[in-house]
This record gives C-alpha cells, structure tokens and sequence, in this order.
C-alpha cells in the first residue's frame, strides 16, 4: 500500500480499536453511578459531580487515539 | 478542504516573536478575567451588592468542593487560589470557542487564509505550559512538606529489589502524569474544534447543534477535570496532616 493510503487506515483503525475501552469504561462507571443513585438518592449530587470527573478520566484513553489517528492524518 | 492545523498560526509579528492566534486569545481570556476580578474588588465592601454576592457564593461553594477533595482546610486555604486560577482560565477560554462567528474571520495572507479565531488551549505549547506548572509545584510541594528524604526514596528504594523496581516505575508515573493531564485537555479541545469544522462542512445547518451542546460540556468538564485533578495530585505531594498525629498522642 501507498503512505498515504495506510496513514488513512492507521487512523481509522486506532481511533476504532482506541473508542472501544472508554465506551465499556464509561458504561460501566455510569452504570455503577445509577446503581448508587438508586440506592441512595440523596446522595445523588455528590454521585453526579465525581461521575462526570471519571468518565473524563475513563475517556482520556480514547482521547490519545484520538490525538494519535489526528497525528496519522495531519502531521 | 477543510482547514485544520495542529500548530497555531502566526498573526503578526512584534519584534520578531510571531503572535498565534491561539496566544492571542490566551491574552484576550486573561485581560478579561483580570479585569471581571479587578472589577468586582474595586466596590468590595462589607455589605455587599449583588454582584459580590453572586461571587462569594461561588467562590465558597468551590472552597467547599476543593476542600471535600483536599480533605482539610489548611490544605485548601493554600492551593485553592492556584487551582481555581486554573479553572476559570481554562473555563474561559474554552467558552470563547463557543462564540458565534468569531470564526468568520480570517487573515488574507499570500501562503493563504490566517483564521484570526483559535481555542486559545487547542495549542499543545500552552496546555503543556500548565501541566508543567502543576507537575512541578508537586515536586517541590512534596520537597517542602514531606522533606527531600522521602522525595528520594520515592525514586530510588534500596530496600529491597522489588521496592527499587517500583521506585522506578513511580518515574515512569510521574511522565505519564504530565503526558496525561496534557494530552487530556489538548486531545479534547482539539477533537472538538476538528469536529465542529467536519460537520461545518457536511451540513453548515442543524446538524452541528448537537455538537455544540456537546462541545459546552466539554469546555466544563474539561475544566474541571484538570482543576481536580491538580488539586488530588497537589494534595497528595503535600503529604499527610499533622494534626491527626498531634490528637492520637493526646489520647
């Protein structure tokens, strides 16, 4: 294959192979999160408030693929 | 095509120092909140109006969730100023990328179009700058409070070959603690500035308002995802309190 054309697919395949973890991740945190908001609903602000924090720190993985497919494409 | 570049473009130049755009509105952010703080404490009195109330409830509200993370008060009073300089500058200039056609305006230069309007933190130079400021005020908050022992031996543990081994991964952590807080923030508002000009350019209607409510969550969450987690790492470099070890010896 030509560079070009594998710089399109290296993207690609990070960026798939990279959404994968923080999806289950983040499913898993919000789950949790209902589960304990289920729980104990009066302790749902404080409950939101660290799961926004988590799932940013969950998704921080598919942000470097992200970055990394960007590099592929643009640099 | 679209125009996309990771590095910022220069806008002109002073005495041979290329002005970015996304350095520019890093100064426009700046002299804005300079200028909303200086405001606000130039009529600060002891009975206050109702500007002043607004910001003492906000600025106890946030005394009161740094202080939840820190876990004490002495902690907070001393990395509360720094953490939440952090959060409003990093709040504000993720806000700008939210205003309406700032975007239409563009430079005409002979290599091309300079677009005059960047996120101001979609510019890896910046976003570095700030974790180095944070990943550096924790070696020498840990130098300080803890002593320069502990700091060592965090590094290099001669106890036994395990702990040496850990003491070496710990450097390993410590990089990717700037590379992650880094490239968290950077990877984010890069992402999205990338993704409202893609679906700009598919669909210039509708379709990119969803994307703009998402980009405003964004621009909060980020912010506060960095505040907290330099308040977590800075709280944990300053140690342990001293008081709890002061009341055990009472009992």
């Amino acid at each position: 294959m030509e560079s070009e054309v594998l710089r399109y697919v290296a993207a690609g395949v990070s960026m798939g192979l990279g959404a994968l973890g923080p999806a289950l991740a983040e499913g898993y945190v919000g789950g949790k999160a209902y589960e304990a908001i289920g729980r104990n609903p009066e302790a749902a602000d404080k409950i939101t408030s660290t799961l926004f924090v988590v799932m940013a720190i969950c998704e921080s993985t598919g942000i470097y693929a992200l970055v990394v497919a960007l590099l592929c494409i643009f640099a | 095509m679209i125009n996309i570049s990771l590095s910022p473009e220069v806008l002109f130049t002073i005495f041979g120092f290329g002005v970015t755009n996304s350095f520019f509105w890093q100064m426009v952010v700046t002299l804005l909140l300079l200028g909303m703080i200086l405001g606000v404490m130039k009529k600060w009195q002891l009975i206050p109006n109702k500007l002043q109330v607004a910001v003492e409830m906000v600025v106890e509200w946030m005394l009161n969730s740094v202080s939840m993370m820190t876990g004490s008060r002495d902690k907070t009073k001393k990395l509360f100023p720094l953490v939440i300089t952090l959060f409003f500058y990093i709040l504000f200039c993720n806000l700008f990328s939210l205003m309406p056609a700032l975007s239409a305006f563009s430079l005409r230069r002979e290599q091309g179009e300079v677009p005059i309007f960047r996120t101001a933190l979609a510019d890896y130079g910046q976003v570095l700058v700030l974790t180095l400021l944070v990943v550096g005020l924790v070696q020498v908050l840990f130098i300080t409070y803890q002593g320069i022992k502990p700091y060592m031996k965090q590094w290099f543990d001669f106890s036994s070959p395990i702990n040496f081994v850990l003491g070496l991964m710990n450097i390993v952590g410590e990089l990717a603690k700037a590379l992650s807080l880094s490239f968290r923030l950077f990877g984010n508002l890069f992402a999205g500035e990338v993704l409202t000009a893609v679906m700009m350019f598919l669909a210039p209607f509708i379709l990119p308002i969803p994307f703009t409510f998402l980009s405003m969550l964004t621009c909060v969450v980020q912010a506060l995802v960095f505040a907290s987690l330099a308040t977590v790492y800075l709280g944990q470099a300053m140690g342990e309190e001293k008081e709890v070890a002061v009341v055990k010896n009472k009992k």
